[in-house]
Formats: structure tokens, C-alpha cells, sequence
């Protein structure tokens, strides 16, 4: 099962990994169904993370006690 | 005739310095002599030319503003206010300025601060920290007003848009500009809020874009953990910066360029991968069929029965073969078991019995013999004995007149004085005997 939460430059590591073990074709075919589906997921995770991230962008402000964050704007 | 003190003389000399007008507002050239500048941060040197000398003194207060260090030797142009210090009875300039003679501050400063950090390493291509390939946040350490910081953040956007981004503001020009920019990286830096900082800002002048070339704002980018992108004007300027960025960008935008994946190639390379994974798969499947196919028309499969009869008959040979070894085994014990039969029959006692048997009966007829023999040899001595003997036998003695006398107790008398007068006798003759009492006992003699 393929975890939601990972980053996309995780995600996109274990679609390479699950590539790569395919192509070396050492698996047992229901490993290899198993990783095939794992590697699909991992491609719709990887695209939506694409499709639909949202830039955040926020301002620093060094404070007394550390730092704080809000939003900044930028109109394109 | 006024006699004054030194301190008098002094203080008069002094007054008439400071009164006047033109000492107070001096702008003098010369060169830098004795040189000094001691943990106060006041600088002392002693400004000269080919015929005179002037003592000069800038306050820490002043000193700490110049943006090149002075050293011996060096043409400089001095601005102040002469004055007088009594203790040493000296009158020196009270520097207010000072600025090389010739090349302009600024550029002084420059290759000056680019020397010395090259001697430090600070510029060593071995120290230079690689990019994140794929960065979870950028930090860009700019002014948070103007144009840069927006052409970042919107290159950011339409290429990266995984990324966050976080803007530490700080000013980019004037007096407390480098101050900002190296507190803006070390915060950064200090809270980990990106894996990769860009500091920067856009075009300007070569003295709007000075602060990226102090020392401070360079040992704050040199002192960074996280990989640090330079990014300061145009193509070409070059600022100190970045010389110790671990990346220079030509601009802003390049910068931002620089540190972000583009999304549209990653989409595409996912794309490929998707292919290569159902490729693999699909290929994977149909060699497996084939090599099923191929499985299916072994002769294994299709004749199996062949395959047991070859069997059966390996079985067949082996039992054969098994039966074979057991005949053999056994004729080999059998054999033995006669040899050693063979061998116990000679020692067996049987023999040595029926030999001692033949012995025994022989020695026993051999005796039956010699007792035969011996016998009549005795018959005959025994008959001739009895003749002999019954010459000597009392009852021949007897017959001849002769008694024999027993006492009571019949036992043979053989002497008279054992007996008492009165007791019984008894006499025994050839052919009776007498009860007898004695009436005397007489000694022979």
C-alpha cells in the first residue's frame, strides 16, 4: 500500500525503485503483479502531487522568542 | 614678566586651534604611517608626505563605518578637525573621514574583503554544498518589496509548486543592509526553514548592490548549513557573495530556476515510468506464457506415462540387483559357517572321549587281569599260609593240653598275681571250657 502523506521526491524514489525492480524481471510474477499495482498508485500519487500542489508561500519574522510566519501575497 | 604653566601654555595654544575656522573643517592627503588600531577600535596613524608628518585619530566610533582597512602606505584623502591633547602636548587631526586616494572606497573594500576570504578558503570549490534535487521549501532571503522577490516566487510557482516558499525580509541597500542580509541567512539557516536560500536582490547601482559584498553578509553565507544560491543584479555584476555562494545565478529568476525542479519534465518523466513499469509487466506475462507453452509440450506432459515405465524400470533393475547382493551375502556366511564347522569338529572333545574310552577299557581289562593273576597267586599263598598258621594256632597248642585263662571281664589272663582268691575264671580248652574259682594266688617264686 502506498502512503498518501509521502513527498513527492519519495514517491517519485519508490516509483524508480518498483521500475527498475520490474525491468530487472527477478521478481515472482505475484511479486511482480503486487509491484506493478504499488507503482500505479505511486504514478497518480506523483501526478496529483503535481496537478494539484499549491504554492504557500509566508514571510519570516524573526521575533524575541524565535520566529514567526504569515502569508505573503504575490499577484502574478 | 607672567610666568605660565604648561597646562596654561597649552590650553591657550589649544584655544587658538579650536577657534579657528579652517582647522576645524580639514580635508588633507598623505600617506598612511604607524598604522594602528588596538582592541578599542580607535585607529591612531601618522599621515605623511615628503616633508611633514600629521598625527591622526579616528575614534571606534567613526573607524567602525569605513568600508576598506586602512594599512601603511596607503594614499588616503583624511577629513576632521585639528585639535590639541595636553598630556602629550600634541596637536592631532580628529578624523571624521577617511577615503583611499585614487580608487574609490567601495572598489578598495571589494578586492580587499576578496582577498583575504580567498586566503581563508572561503572561496574553495571542495567546500561548495550541492542543491536539493527536489526541495521541500525555499528560502529566499531578499527584500520583501520590489520586483525580485516576485519574479522568484512566481518562477517558483509555475515551476515547483511543491515547494514552499518563505521570504526572510531584510534590506537590501544602505547602512544597515549587510547587518540585515546576514541575520536574515543565519535565521534560515538556524530554524532549517527550507533545504535551499537564495539571497539576493535585483539590478542597481554598484554601491546599491555593496552590501552583497561585505565580509559579514559573506561569512554568514560561508557559515550556512544549507546550500546557499547568490543571486545580486544582473549578468554582470559579481559581487563577493558570490564568490561564497555554493551556486552563483546570474539573476533572481535564474536563481529560482536553479533550485526548482521543473514540474511540466517530472510529469513527463512520470509518464515514461507509468510506460516502463506496464511495459515490464506486460513483457514479464508473456514470456511467462511462452515459457508455459513450451512447459505444455515437454514430453513430460504430453507422454507421462513414458517417464514412469523408465522408472519401473530402474526399479525392476534394482530389485534385481538387490536380490543378487542378498544371494550372495548369504552363500558367503553359509560358506563360512562350514569352515567353521569343519574347524570345531577337530577341536570338538568327541574324539578325545572315544580315545580315553578305548584307553580305559583296555586299562580296565588289563586290570581284571592282573587282579585274575594276582588272585589265585594269593589263593595259593593263603592255602600254604593256613598250613602254616595252623601249626601256630593255640588250638593245636590246646589239643596238646594247653588252656587259655580269661578273668571276668574275658579278657586273657597272662599273669597270676592280677587275680584275687575268690574271683571267677573262666579256662578255656580245646573243646569246652570251665567256669572256674580261684582258691589261692601264689607268687612263683
Amino acid at each position: 500500500m502506498t502512503d498518501e502523506n509521502l513527498s513527492f521526491e519519495a514517491a517519485l524514489g519508490l516509483l524508480e525503485d518498483v521500475v527498475r525492480a520490474l525491468e530487472a524481471g527477478e521478481l515472482a510474477l505475484d511479486d511482480a503483479i503486487e509491484r506493478f499495482q504499488t507503482g500505479m498508485q505511486l504514478v497518480r500519487l506523483c501526478r496529483e502531487k503535481l496537478h494539484f500542489a499549491e504554492q504557500k508561500v509566508e514571510i519570516v519574522m524573526a521575533t524575541e522568542s524565535g520566529i514567526e510566519t504569515r502569508p505573503f501575497e504575490v499577484k502574478e | 614678566m607672567t610666568v605660565y604653566s604648561v597646562i596654561e601654555v597649552t590650553q591657550i595654544i589649544k584655544q587658538m586651534i579650536t577657534s579657528t575656522a579652517p582647522l576645524q573643517d580639514l580635508t588633507i592627503r598623505g600617506e598612511i604611517s604607524n598604522f594602528s588600531k588596538p582592541a578599542s577600535g580607535h585607529m591612531y596613524f601618522t599621515l605623511k608626505d615628503e616633508k611633514a608628518r600629521l598625527r591622526i585619530v579616528m575614534f571606534a566610533g567613526k573607524a567602525r563605518f569605513l568600508r576598506f582597512r586602512p594599512t601603511d602606505g596607503m594614499s588616503v584623502i583624511v577629513h576632521g578637525a585639528l585639535d590639541v591633547f595636553e598630556r602629550s602636548g600634541d596637536y592631532q587631526l580628529y578624523a571624521d573621514d577617511l577615503q583611499p586616494d585614487g580608487l574609490g572606497a567601495l572598489f578598495l573594500s571589494f578586492e580587499q574583503v576578496k582577498e583575504r576570504l580567498l586566503a581563508e578558503g572561503l572561496f574553495d570549490a571542495q567546500k561548495k554544498k550541492s542543491l536539493p534535487s527536489f526541495p521541500k521549501a525555499v528560502a529566499l532571503v531578499t527584500s520583501a518589496t520590489g520586483a525580485a522577490v516576485r519574479d522568484m516566487i512566481i518562477t517558483l510557482r509555475r515551476r515547483y509548486p511543491l515547494a514552499n516558499v518563505y521570504v526572510i525580509p531584510v534590506a537590501v541597500q544602505g547602512d544597515d543592509a549587510p547587518n540585515q542580509i546576514a541575520q536574515g541567512i543565519h535565521v534560515a539557516d538556524k530554524y532549517q526553514l527550507a533545504d535551499v536560500m537564495i539571497v539576493g536582490r535585483g539590478g542597481g547601482s554598484f554601491e546599491e548592490l555593496f552590501s552583497f559584498n561585505t565580509e559579514i553578509v559573506a561569512r554568514a553565507i560561508a557559515a550556512a548549513k544549507m546550500p546557499v544560491v547568490s543571486a545580486v543584479g544582473h549578468e554582470t555584476d559579481t559581487t563577493i557573495s558570490d564568490f561564497v555562494a555554493d551556486i552563483r545565478a546570474a539573476t533572481p529568476t535564474a536563481a529560482a530556476e536553479l533550485v526548482s525542479p521543473d514540474a511540466a519534465q517530472l510529469l513527463q518523466h512520470v509518464e515514461r515510468l507509468q510506460m516502463r513499469s506496464q511495459d515490464a509487466i506486460t513483457q514479464r506475462i508473456v514470456t511467462l506464457h511462452t515459457h508455459v507453452d513450451t512447459l505444455a509440450k515437454t514430453r513430460f506432459l504430453t507422454d507421462p506415462m513414458r517417464f514412469v515405465s523408465v522408472r519401473q524400470e530402474g526399479i525392476d533393475r534394482l530389485e534385481k540387483h538387490l536380490q543378487e547382493l542378498l544371494r550372495n551375502e548369504i552363500a558367503k556366511r553359509q560358506k563360512r559357517l562350514t569352515s567353521l564347522e569343519l574347524r570345531f569338529a577337530h577341536v570338538t572333545p568327541t574324539r578325545r572321549l572315544d580315545v580315553a574310552h578305548v584307553r580305559l577299557q583296555s586299562l580296565h581289562d588289563r586290570l581284571q587281569l592282573a587282579l585274575k593273576g594276582n588272585m589265585q597267586n594269593s589263593t595259593t599263598r593263603l592255602g600254604a599260609t593256613i598250613e602254616r598258621l595252623e601249626l601256630l594256632s593255640p588250638l593245636s597248642v590246646m589239643k596238646r593240653g594247653y588252656a587259655v585263662v580269661y578273668d571276668q571281664s574275658k579278657r586273657v589272663l597272662a599273669s597270676a598275681i592280677t587275680v584275687q582268691p575268690g574271683d571267677t575264671i573262666r579256662v578255656d580248652m580245646s573243646d569246652g571250657w570251665l567256669d572256674c574259682q580261684v582258691w589261692g594266688v601264689y607268687d612263683r617264686d
